[in-house]
């Protein structure tokens, strides 16, 4: 479970998040939704521990990160995988290598199983073998994501945080992200956070969803009550976006 | 009016101040993950042999041409006073002492220290270094210590081969174009020749890859603004440098002196 108490986050003399509150229950998905520029990925960072937060405090399963020690944190933060909104892939290294990668530096297990294990993952995002060779510069955006994916997931965190999983892919790439964390809540019993500007990846894959608006959550709730919330701002934003395929 | 200009300067001096207490956290924090032994040694290996393999053509070449450009300037001055073999001590004691370490570094920091900001300022700006962070891998482990490890042991056998083909070109020079003997030339290479030299030399060239990867790898960390900021940060790497390792040098050629005179 992640709590969240009363975030504070500003840069430059700007504020970005001004007082959140939001609590994420284990095993469920919970998107962030709010126009670009509103703070949906400082607080992803926030949550995955990549920043800190100016003041408030962030709670992983009833543990303060704020309270434990350097050792403690680095136990805690191992539950928790990131999904960055560019992939974030290391464009020195191949697809394979890039998702065993984190077991080979963490030698969690023995190199001689590396290749398996590249191939499981593989197999599980949908991505075919004949590209396990390849550098991320050759591959298309949701390839790249679903490597992103099976990166991250090759170090089985139980708390995932999406960054735009759907960003800059067509509508089947998009689909196919979001059937991606569909299955892993439904396999693997892992939370979600997913942070988002595309309405569809609520329809498809929030079980909560939360608004942000200019730093602050301004609704929280299922996605059938944000359509009925009627606030402005919500409406609005609800209003000009239609779902797409996703 | 005044205003301006001290907001202006006191930025600046807090920049200043930001960026020496970034590098020396940086190099402590290299330290440390290096003590560690939290580095993979294959890593390294790729390293050095990109770092020290990839550079022994361009080196040689340098230091072929500085060997032959020092020994003919000193030839025509020192056969004033028909001491024409006086330029085979010059080449050999200049190499060791100053030229080799100074070249081979000038060298690297545009082939390498600029290549390590280039590199780490990409991953930065494209999230590539958070990555590391989120997968709980150590960028200083991952990034700076393979990096430290090979070039200071790629520096320092560079500037053997930069001594060498110096040498070796002075030679060329006195002896082919000249026209010196050539057994007196190497004679007189030889009795030139000091292990102390070569070690203080040896010495320097490690100092210059502490801050070749220092600067190039900070430079790296704190790159922002894309692309046109890997390319801003990439110079400033290769100037910040430069300066570094001159001035560097005076202050251990002075301590040299007070060590080993």
């Amino acid at each position: 479970m992640i709590t969240v108490r009363g975030i504070h986050k500003t840069y430059e003399n700007q504020p970005v998040l001004t007082g959140i509150d939001l609590q994420v229950q284990s095993g469920e998905t919970f998107v962030i939704l709010g126009e670009s520029g509103a703070g949906k990925s400082v607080l992803l960072r926030q949550l995955g521990g990549l920043e800190e937060p100016d003041s408030g405090s962030i709670l992983i399963d009833n543990e303060d990160l704020a309270q434990l020690s350097e050792r403690e944190l680095r136990r805690v933060r191992k539950k928790i995988g990131f999904v960055f909104q560019e992939s974030a892939l290391f464009d020195f290294l191949t697809v394979s290598e890039n998702i065993v990668m984190p077991l080979y530096e963490h030698n969690m297990i023995p190199m001689r199983e590396f290749a398996a294990k590249a191939r499981q993952m593989m197999q599980w995002v949908h991505l075919d073998e004949e590209h396990k060779n390849k550098l991320p510069g050759k591959l298309s955006g949701g390839m790249k994501k679903r490597v992103a994916l099976a990166r991250t997931l090759s170090l089985s965190p139980q708390i995932i945080l999406y960054d735009e999983p759907t960003a800059g892919l067509d509508p089947i790439g998009a689909e196919s992200i979001c059937r991606l964390i569909k299955r892993l809540q439904k396999e693997e019993q892992n939370t979600s956070v997913v942070v988002t500007h595309d309405l569809s990846v609520v329809d498809r894959v929030a079980d909560q969803v939360a608004f942000l608006y200019q730093g602050r959550i301004i609704f929280t709730g299922t996605p059938q009550s944000l359509r009925q919330s009627g606030r402005n701002i919500i409406s609005q934003f609800v209003g000009t976006r239609k779902p797409n395929t996703c | 009016m005044i205003w301006y200009w001290l907001k202006k300067l006191d930025k600046k001096i807090l920049a200043f101040f930001s960026q020496t207490g970034g590098i020396v956290i940086l190099f402590w924090e290299t330290l440390v993950q290096t003590m560690r032994l939290a580095f993979k040694g294959f890593r390294v290996l790729v390293k050095i042999n990109e770092i020290g393999l990839g550079s022994v053509p361009i080196v040689m070449l340098i230091a072929l041409f500085v060997g032959m450009v020092l020994a003919l300037q000193t030839f025509n001055e020192l056969a004033r006073f028909g001491a024409q073999l006086l330029v085979a001590k010059i080449v050999c004691v200049s190499m060791l002492r100053e030229l080799g370490p100074i070249f081979t570094a000038v060298i690297l920091v545009g082939r390498i220290g600029a290549r390590f900001t280039a590199e780490i300022g990409s991953m930065q700006v494209t999230e590539q270094i958070r990555a590391l962070q989120a997968l709980h891998i150590n960028p200083v482990s991952y990034l700076v210590v393979p990096r430290a490890l090979a070039l200071g042991l790629a520096l320092p056998a560079l500037v053997l081969v930069a001594d060498f083909t110096g040498i070796l070109g002075g030679f060329g020079v006195a002896v082919f174009q000249q026209h010196v003997n050539a057994s007196a030339y190497l004679a007189s290479t030889i009795s030139a020749f000091e292990i102390k030299d070569l070690v203080c030399g040896l010495l320097k060239a490690e100092v210059f890859a502490l801050i070749i990867v220092i600067i190039g790898c900070f430079k790296g960390f704190i790159t922002h603004g894309g692309t046109e900021g890997v390319g801003k940060y990439t110079t400033s790497a290769v100037v910040v440098s430069i300066s570094l390792i001159l001035i560097s040098d005076f202050f251990l050629t002075k301590l040299i002196f007070v060590f080993f005179s």
